[in-house]
C-alpha cells in the first residue's frame, strides 16, 4: 500500500513549528498583501490548519493520542486542498515531507471509516460509474460527438491517447476546450485517439481524499488499458490527472509502457517544431496561474526508506541518501512558452508563481464539499491577478478554470479566464 | 408497521488484493489504511428491500447494527437512503462473537425496540460468509425465516417472497411477523442524493451498550477458531505470448486443441 | 446402546437418485468413518425412497434412515426440522453433515440452533482426529481470500460441505447396510411458510452444472452485447456461458449464470475466463476445473494465479482470432475436442 501513516513518524516528530509552511520563503515575498501561501491557515487562522499543524495532528493519530474522531477533527483534516505549498516552503529550511503525511492522515481516517458523507457519494459514483462527477458512465463519450477521432475502445489503434478527464467529459461548458484540444492535435498531424465511453477516472481525487484502495484499482486498470492499447504516449489536459500519473502511478510497481505528458508539454513541442501556426495576434495582458498538480505536485515522488543517523547530536544523515522533493521539477516553462508564442500577448507574472504558486482552491475534494472555501481561495488568486494588471488569467487545468469562473460569476468580476488551449485556438 | 434491518459493518470486500492482510496471532484481518469499512453488500440489498416496502406501506424502518467499533460516516448511509432511525450497539466484546451469539443480541435489541413485523438482513456477511445469523435471529424470536429473497411484497398481514433455488425460483407466503434474508438479485440500494444527506442529519441515532439490553455476558462461540491464514498460491500458469494479439490467440488455440 | 454412528449425512436427491453432493459426502464420509472405526449413516426425507436408499448403501452408507411422507417431497424448513431434530436426538451422531446447497443453507443454521450446537458453513476440508473424533473444519472466509480452521465443542459437530471438495467412491452394489424407518408424522399446524408457485428458469440446451466446457465473462467485457462473442465460442465447443458477479449485477446476463461463491460452483474440463479478474469469490466457483484458461489485460490479475494457461491482452483482439483458429482446428478433427 502506498499510504502508511507510521512511515512518516520521524518527519512528523521533527516539525519544529517554524511556521515557514504558512508563507513562501522570505526571498520570494514581494508584498504583504500576497504573503501567504497556505489557503487553509490564512482563512481559518489556527495552527492546526497549517502544514506543521497537520503534522502534529498526524503524529497524534499515529501515536494513538486521538481516540475520539469528532466532526471538528474531520473538518480540520478536510479543509485543505492538498496543494503542496507547505511542502515546498518547508524544504527551504527543513526537508520534511509534508504532503504525504497529509495524504496518509486522510488514508488513516478513511481506513477507520471516517470521512464526509459527500466523500462517500463521490466514491460510490467512482465505483459504479467510473467517474467522480456522479454522472452515468454511458454519457462519458458524449463530449466527442461529431469529432471524427479514433476511438481506441472500438479497437482502432493510435500512437497517442488523449485522456480527457472526468471534468472535461461531463461539464458542457468546459468540454469545448477538450474538443478544441483534439481538433488542434489532429490538425497538427498527431495520430491521436480517445477512449470514449471506456475512459475511466485517473483516481486522483480518490487518492487525495485518502481512499487509496479505490485509487489503486483505477490506477492499475488504467495502466493495463494503456499498455494493452499499445500507445506510446498518454496526453492529458487535466493537470490533476497528470500530477497523479507522473508522481504516484510509478509507485505501483507496474510497468508503464508509455510516456505521460501534459497537453502543454506536447503543444509546446509542436509549436517549436512549427506544426502549429499562430496567425492572429491577441492584444492582451495576461497572467499565468501555475496549477499545483502540474507544477510542484507533478514531480516524481520517491518514497524514502532507510536508516537515519544523528551526527554531532544535530545533523541527520540518511543511508541511502534521501531525494528531496522541492517542487522545482514541475512543468512551468512549457505553458509560459506557449503563451509567449502567441503574437501580441503580454505575459506578466504574479507574485506567487511556480513552486510557490497559490492554489486555486479546487483540489482534494474541496470544490465538491466546501465550496465557500474554494471560492474564497479563488478570489484571493483573482485579486492577485488584478494587482499585476492582468486582463485575463490563463491556466492549464480544468479544475482551476472551473473554480475561477465560478468565483468570477459570484463576484460579478470582469477579469477573464482562459485555458492555454483556448488562447491558442483564438490565435490560430 | 415496524421494520428492522440488521446490518453489519465489515472490511471492504472489494479492497485491492495487496491491502488484505491477516494478523496470525490475533486471528483477524487487519483493517487497511485508505480503504474504509463498508456495510456488508447483502445487508445493503436488505435495506433496499425494506425501503421498497416503505415506498408502498406506512412503515417505520429501523437500521440496527452490532459491532466493536462502528464508524458513524459509514453507518450514516441507511439514514441518507431513507431509513427512519439508526440503533447502534457498540461494545468491544462484539469483536469475538459468533453468529449465534450475535443473533441473540440482535434479537434482544429487536425485542427492546418493541418487536418488528418484518426483520430484513443480508443472506450472509461479507467477512465470515457464514449465512447463519438471519435464521438464528428468526429462531430466537420464534418467527419463520425465508432465505435468499429476490422480491418481497407485503399484503394484509402476509408476506409474499420470491426466493432463489439452484435451478430457478419459488414463490412462498408466510404470515407476519417473519425474518427475510435478502440476495443481491433483489436490487442495489438506491442512490444517495444530497437531499438524503441533509435529512439524515436530523434523524435519531441511538447508541446502546450490551448492558442496556439486560443480557448477561453473551454466550461463548460454539466453534473455536484455531487458525486464520491466507493460503499460498503456487503459480502454475503458462502465459502464452506472441508477436501480436492475433499470434498469441493462434498459439493458445494450438496449445489447447491440437 | 450407542449406535456408533460417527457421521450422519443429510442427503438430497434429484429425480429419484442421489445428488452429486450427497454421493461426494458419502465418499468422504466413508473414508473418515473407516479411519475412526465408526458407522456412516445417511438420512433421506421424501417419498418412495427405497431406490435412493439402496443407492446410498452402494455408495458407502452403513445405515440409511428414511422418513417417507408425501408432505416431504418438496423441501420446507418447518416440516424437515420437525423430523430431523427428533431423528438426530435418537441417532446421536458425532458429526452431522449437510451439503452447501439451497436446502443445506436454509436448514443447517436452524438445525444447529435447535440442537444447541455449533456449525461451520461451506467447509472445503474436514480432518477427523481418530481418538477424540473432533473435526478440524476448514472453511473460506473474507470472500475466500483466507481460510479459517475451526472446531466445534458440542455434539453433534455440524458442517456444511461445499460441492466438489469431497470425492464420491465407486458404486458397490454388493455392499450391505441397514434401512431404518423414521417416524414421519408431521404436525401441519407448525407449517408457517407455504410454497405457492415454482418457476424453473429456462436454460439453454447445455446447463452450467453439466457442461464440460464453460466460457465465462467478467466485468472487463464492458457490455451485454459483448457476451455474444462468448456464446459463439461456447456453441463451437459445445459448452455453456457463465459470468462472474459484476455482469450479473449490471444486468448484462441473467443471475442464473453467475459462477461463484453465491452462484454456481462448476468443475468443467475446460474453463475459459474472459476479462475476469479472478476475485476469490469467483474462483470459489471454478477453481476445481480441470483446465483453466484466462484472457485478461492485466498481467497481475488474480486469475493468472490459478489458471493453467493465459494470454495477456485485450479480449477484443484475442478472442476473434482464437475462435477462428479453434474452428479451423475442430473442422480438421471432425468437430469434437478432447474436453
Amino acid at each position: 500500500m502506498l499510504l502508511e501513516l507510521r512511515d512518516y513518524m520521524s518527519d512528523m516528530k521533527r516539525c519544529a513549528r517554524c511556521s515557514l509552511c504558512k508563507w513562501p520563503p522570505l526571498a520570494q515575498l514581494k508584498s504583504w498583501r500576497f504573503s501567504n501561501i497556505c489557503p487553509s491557515i490564512t482563512r481559518y487562522n489556527f495552527h492546526t490548519y497549517s502544514g506543521g499543524g497537520r503534522m502534529a495532528l498526524g503524529l497524534a493519530l499515529a501515536e494513538g493520542r486521538l481516540e475520539d474522531i469528532t466532526d471538528e477533527l474531520l473538518n480540520i483534516v478536510y479543509r485543505c486542498t492538498a496543494c503542496g505549498a507547505c511542502d515546498s516552503s518547508c524544504k527551504y529550511n527543513s526537508e520534511l515531507e509534508l504532503l504525504w503525511p497529509i495524504y496518509s492522515t486522510r488514508a488513516y481516517l478513511a481506513g477507520m471509516g471516517y470521512f464526509f458523507p459527500e466523500h462517500s457519494m463521490i466514491i460510490d459514483s467512482l465505483r459504479k460509474e467510473d467517474n467522480i462527477m456522479m454522472k452515468p458512465k454511458s454519457d462519458r463519450g458524449k463530449w466527442a460527438e461529431g469529432l471524427k477521432v479514433k476511438d481506441l475502445s472500438r479497437g482502432e489503434k493510435a500512437e497517442v491517447v488523449y485522456h480527457a478527464g472526468c471534468l472535461y467529459c461531463y461539464d458542457p461548458e468546459l468540454s469545448i476546450v477538450a474538443r478544441d484540444t483534439v481538433a488542434l492535435l489532429k490538425e497538427a498531424g498527431v495520430d491521436v485517439g480517445i477512449r470514449g465511453n471506456q475512459e475511466a477516472c485517473c483516481g486522483s481525487i480518490a487518492f487525495q481524499l485518502g481512499f487509496q484502495g479505490e485509487f489503486i484499482k483505477f490506477a492499475e486498470s488504467n495502466i493495463d488499458d494503456w499498455n494493452a492499447a499499445g500507445v506510446s504516449s498518454v496526453v492529458t489536459s487535466c493537470a490533476c490527472g497528470f500530477g497523479i500519473m507522473k508522481s504516484v502511478y510509478p509507485l505501483l510497481g507496474k510497468e508503464m509502457k508509455f510516456e505521460v505528458l501534459h497537453i502543454t508539454q506536447y503543444l509546446d513541442k509542436l509549436i517549436k517544431e512549427g506544426k502549429v501556426k499562430l496567425d492572429h495576434s491577441i492584444k492582451s495582458r495576461v497572467t499565468y496561474h501555475d496549477p499545483c498538480n502540474l507544477g510542484r505536485k507533478s514531480e516524481i515522488y520517491i518514497p524514502w526508506k532507510g536508516i537515519e543517523k544523528k551526527v554531532l547530536g544535530q545533523f541527520i544523515l540518511r543511508e541511502p541518501e534521501k531525494v528531496i522533493h522541492r517542487g522545482w521539477n514541475g512543468v512551468y516553462e512549457p505553458p509560459r512558452d506557449i503563451i509567449r508564442s502567441v503574437p501580441g500577448i503580454e505575459l506578466v507574472e504574479m507574485q506567487r508563481i511556480k513552486e510557490y504558486s497559490w492554489c486555486c482552491g479546487a483540489g482534494a475534494g474541496v470544490k465538491q464539499c466546501l465550496d465557500d472555501f474554494a471560492m474564497w481561495t479563488a478570489s484571493e488568486r483573482i485579486a492577485e491577478a488584478k494587482s499585476v494588471g492582468a486582463e485575463a488569467i490563463v491556466t492549464a487545468c480544468p479544475w482551476c478554470e472551473r473554480n475561477f469562473k465560478d468565483a468570477i460569476t459570484a463576484s460579478k468580476d470582469d477579469i477573464l479566464v482562459y485555458d492555454v488551449v483556448e488562447l491558442l485556438r483564438q490565435a490560430m | 408497521m415496524q421494520i428492522v434491518v440488521c446490518i453489519k459493518q465489515v472490511l471492504d470486500p472489494e479492497m485491492p488484493y495487496s491491502a488484505f492482510r491477516i494478523d496470525p496471532d490475533g486471528k483477524r484481518a487487519i483493517p487497511p489504511q485508505g480503504t474504509p469499512p463498508v456495510i456488508s453488500p447483502y445487508d445493503e440489498n436488505a435495506l433496499e428491500a425494506a425501503l421498497r416496502v416503505k415506498d408502498v406501506h406506512e412503515a417505520k424502518v429501523i437500521a440496527l447494527s452490532l459491532g466493536s467499533r462502528l464508524a458513524r460516516p459509514v453507518l450514516n448511509k441507511p439514514l441518507a437512503a431513507g431509513i427512519d432511525e439508526l440503533v447502534l450497539i457498540e461494545d468491544p466484546v462484539a469483536a469475538d462473537l459468533d453468529s449465534f451469539a450475535s443473533a441473540s443480541i440482535l434479537a434482544a435489541a429487536i425485542s427492546k425496540l418493541g418487536g418488528a413485523d418484518v426483520v430484513f438482513t443480508g443472506r450472509q456477511a461479507a467477512d465470515w460468509d457464514a449465512g447463519i445469523a438471519g435464521c438464528a435471529i428468526a429462531e430466537e424470536l420464534k418467527m419463520p425465516c425465508i432465505t435468499v429473497a429476490r422480491k418481497v411484497s407485503v399484503q394484509n398481514g402476509m408476506v409474499q417472497v420470491e426466493r432463489l433455488l439452484s435451478d430457478g425460483s419459488e414463490v412462498v407466503e408466510a404470515p407476519l411477523p417473519c425474518v427475510i434474508t435478502v440476495d443481491s438479485e433483489l436490487g442495489e440500494l438506491r442512490q444517495i442524493k444530497m437531499q438524503g444527506l441533509i435529512s439524515a442529519k436530523k434523524k435519531p441515532v441511538s447508541a446502546w451498550k450490551l448492558s442496556d439490553l439486560k443480557l448477561e455476558s453473551p454466550p461463548p462461540p460454539r466453534c473455536e477458531l484455531l487458525e486464520l491464514y491466507i493460503p499460498e498460491r503456487k503459480r502454475v500458469c503458462e502465459i502464452i505470448t506472441g508477436e501480436n494479439p492475433e499470434d498469441a490467440a493462434i498459439k493458445l488455440a494450438n496449445r489447447l486443441f491440437e | 446402546m450407542s449406535k456408533n454412528i460417527v457421521i450422519l449425512i443429510l442427503g438430497e436427491f434429484v429425480k429419484g437418485t442421489l445428488s452429486n453432493i450427497t454421493r461426494e459426502m458419502l465418499g468422504g464420509g466413508r473414508e473418515s468413518a473407516d479411519n475412526v472405526n465408526g458407522r456412516l449413516a445417511l438420512m433421506l426425507l421424501g417419498d418412495n425412497l427405497e431406490l435412493a436408499a439402496k443407492e446410498a448403501i452402494a455408495y458407502g452408507a452403513d445405515d440409511v434412515y428414511l422418513a417417507e411422507n408425501p408432505e416431504l417431497v418438496t423441501y420446507q424448513a418447518d416440516t424437515y426440522l420437525q423430523i430431523i431434530e427428533k431423528a438426530v436426538k435418537d441417532v446421536e451422531p458425532e458429526i452431522l453433515l449437510t451439503g452447501q446447497t439451497s436446502i443445506g443453507r436454509d436448514l443447517a443454521p436452524r438445525l444447529a440452533f435447535r440442537l444447541g450446537t455449533g456449525l461451520c458453513m461451506d467447509c472445503v476440508r474436514l480432518d477427523i482426529e481418530p481418538i477424540s473424533r473432533i473435526v478440524r473444519m476448514t472453511r473460506p472466509v473474507y470472500g475466500c481470500k483466507a481460510l479459517a480452521v475451526m472446531i466445534c465443542k458440542t455434539k453433534p459437530q455440524m458442517a456444511s460441505i461445499r460441492p466438489g471438495t469431497m470425492k464420491s467412491g465407486e458404486q458397490d452394489r454388493s455392499r450391505k447396510g441397514q434401512l431404518h424407518a423414521l417416524a414421519a408424522d408431521i404436525d401441519i399446524s407448525q407449517i408457517r411458510v407455504k410454497v405457492t408457485a415454482k418457476v424453473d428458469e429456462q436454460m439453454d440446451s447445455v446447463s452450467l452444472d453439466n457442461a464440460k466446457v464453460v466460457v465465462c465473462g467478467g466485468r472487463g467485457m464492458g457490455s451485454a452485447d459483448s457476451f455474444s462473442m462468448l456464446e459463439d465460442l461456447a456453441r463451437l465447443l459445445g459448452g455453456a456461458v457463465g459470468a462472474s458477479r459484476p455482469p450479473c449485477d449490471a444486468g448484462w446476463i441473467p443471475s442464473t449464470r453467475q459462477i461463484g461463491l453465491t452462484g454456481k460452483i462448476v468443475s468443467p474440463n475446460l474453463y475459459i475466463a474472459v476479462a475476469v479478474s479472478g476475485s476469490s469469490q469467483h474462483m470459489a466457483g471454478c477453481a476445481e476445473s480441470r483446465t483453466i484458461v484466462a484472457i485478461n489485460k492485466d498481467p497481475e490479475a488474480n486469475i493468472f494465479a490459478t489458471a493453467h494457461y493465459g494470454v495477456v491482452g485485450d479480449y477484443r483482439e484475442i478472442l476473434p482470432p482464437f475462435i477462428r483458429h479453434t474452428s479451423e482446428i475442430l473442422q480438421g478433427k471432425g468437430g469434437s475436442t478432447c474436453y
